[in-house]
């Protein structure tokens, strides 16, 4: 497979932003996002001026190709997730990626957990002090692996300037709608009426919760931690009345048994779940 | 009410399960294989009763196999355990037309082209070796012992990246565990969760 290394294309972009007219939004859209192989991948913002309470919502916008792929926190039988390293000012602090739910993408006869077209990983960014002064320069090292049936490793520095320069000014309602957006599709906590429960049998947990509500016959669970949960067996799931049961096959690489479950539970209408599933020894086995 | 629904769940799950794929546990007897190697020869596991196994998933086109390779680093590995006699078989389960899908002599010129040092390397086009040791990434390591016991499944080691420069200070949990095994030792890490591409089944 040929590979292109990124900087290369990183420097490519660099030295077309210098060519008049050629980026419509100037030299800091080159600054800000650059075009790999099969990704393209761009710092974008949600506020332009930082609150005391929120502080300030940015995000990492991810643009794949048809039929490639990102990865979730756990990224299932294979890959890697995104993962970053900032530059900010003195005082300025950078919280984890907000991650929203992901799907299952299989890869037969492996399932990958991730995100396909395009995802937004949405950053809070918090001040301890003054808000600085002038401009300020956020800075990213982003590290990627983008798959298809292959897959590539890919990494950029990205950067981002606030004060926005005009042109970038005005797609800040986009740019919030995006991150926004992410945010929504962050796994929210499970309602506190909702009971949790998991046992251990020999080859598989069993899953439950009792809703406020009717189960939908439909639900996927995702495993936070790797190692626990087969990610490509089918998971079973049973509603009956607002119980929903999920049974999921334990992975090959389990190698002590978990006090909890932890992970993401998804349902067709889009709501998400983050949910913790404590492990109680199976009554039927005593 | 609970009851009825968990044996339900878990009666439904079991038919459902059975055949979806062979667990390859620790302290469990390795699945049997039969593949031939890229010079036509067939390698059976009983062919290597007595002697401790690795098993290295390989797919040429793979960024974290290129990681172990372009360092040097796994064919240091070779050279060093199958010097103290472990058969060390390197397994394509890449299908014909995907990533990292080679004939023998391709098989045989990269091993040369990388001063690679397996005891063999498997071609397993159908994914039949791959699938029975539930192989999921360039690379999966499994190391299975004399009495042909699987005394380690997962990564080479404890850099799930695609740097060449995380080879160096990694742990190397293949190592480790032929090193505890071979001293009369338990292995102290015999699982991880296997990192790098998919096998491209």
């Amino acid at each position: 497979m040929q590979m292109i290394s990124s900087v290369g294309l990183w420097w490519v972009a660099v030295l077309v932003a210098g060519l008049p007219g050629t980026w419509a939004a100037g030299s800091d859209a080159a600054l800000r996002q650059v075009r790999a192989q099969h990704s393209s991948v761009e710092l974008i913002v949600a506020d332009e001026e930082p609150d005391r309470e929120r502080g300030l919502w940015i995000g990492v916008r991810f643009r794949l190709d048809p039929g490639w792929h990102i990865y979730w926190k756990n990224p299932g039988d294979s890959g890697l997730p995104p993962s970053v390293n900032w530059q900010l000012p003195p005082g300025v602090r950078a919280a984890e990626f907000e991650w929203p739910a992901p799907e299952r993408i299989p890869v037969d006869p492996l399932v990958n957990y991730g995100y396909s077209g395009e995802a937004v990983l949405p950053v809070r960014l918090t001040f301890s002090c003054e808000f600085p002064s002038g401009t300020m320069k956020i800075g990213a090292s982003l590290r990627w692996l983008v798959c298809h049936e292959t897959c590539i490793p890919d990494k950029a520095s990205l950067q981002i300037l606030l004060p926005l320069g005009e042109p970038d000014r005005r797609q800040l309602p986009e740019w919030r709608r995006q991150v926004m957006e992410a945010r929504n599709k962050v796994p929210r906590p499970l309602p506190k009426s909702w009971k949790t429960g998991a046992v251990s049998r020999a080859e598989v947990f069993v899953i439950s919760v009792r809703m406020d509500r009717p189960a939908p016959e439909k639900a996927l669970f995702f495993p936070s931690d790797v190692g626990q949960v087969n990610d490509s067996a089918p998971q079973e799931v049973v509603a009956v009345g607002r119980d929903l049961k999920i049974t999921l096959r334990k992975s090959d690489q389990l190698s002590s048994e978990p006090r909890a479950l932890r992970g993401v539970l998804t349902f067709p209408t889009g709501e998400s779940y983050a949910a913790e599933f404590p492990l109680r020894p199976d009554e039927g086995a005593r | 009410m609970t009851r009825i629904g968990l044996s339900l769940a878990t009666g439904v799950a079991t038919v459902l399960f059975s055949g979806v794929a062979f667990a390859v546990k620790v302290g469990e007897q390795a699945p049997s294989f039969a593949a031939k190697d890229s010079k036509g020869k067939e390698h059976k596991l009983s062919d290597y009763s007595g002697k401790y196994i690795v098993l290295e998933w390989h797919n040429q086109g793979c960024p974290f196999v290129q990681k172990h390779y372009d360092t040097g680093n796994m064919q240091k590995l070779q050279r060093e355990w199958t010097s103290k006699g472990v058969i060390w078989l390197t397994v394509i389960s890449s299908a014909p037309g995907k990533q990292g899908y080679v004939t023998g002599p391709q098989a045989d010129a990269y091993v040369n082209e990388k001063k690679a040092a397996p005891s063999a390397v498997l071609l397993d086009p159908s994914g039949t070796m791959g699938r029975a040791y539930s192989a999921k990434t360039s690379p999966h390591m499994i190391v299975v012992d004399p009495k042909g016991v699987v005394i380690y499944n997962g990564a080479i080691d404890d850099r799930p990246t695609a740097e060449k420069g995380d080879v160096s200070g990694a742990r190397n949990y293949v190592a480790a565990a032929l090193t505890e095994a071979m001293a009369g030792k338990a292995v102290t890490t015999p699982t991880t969760v296997p990192y790098g591409c998919s096998v491209k089944y």
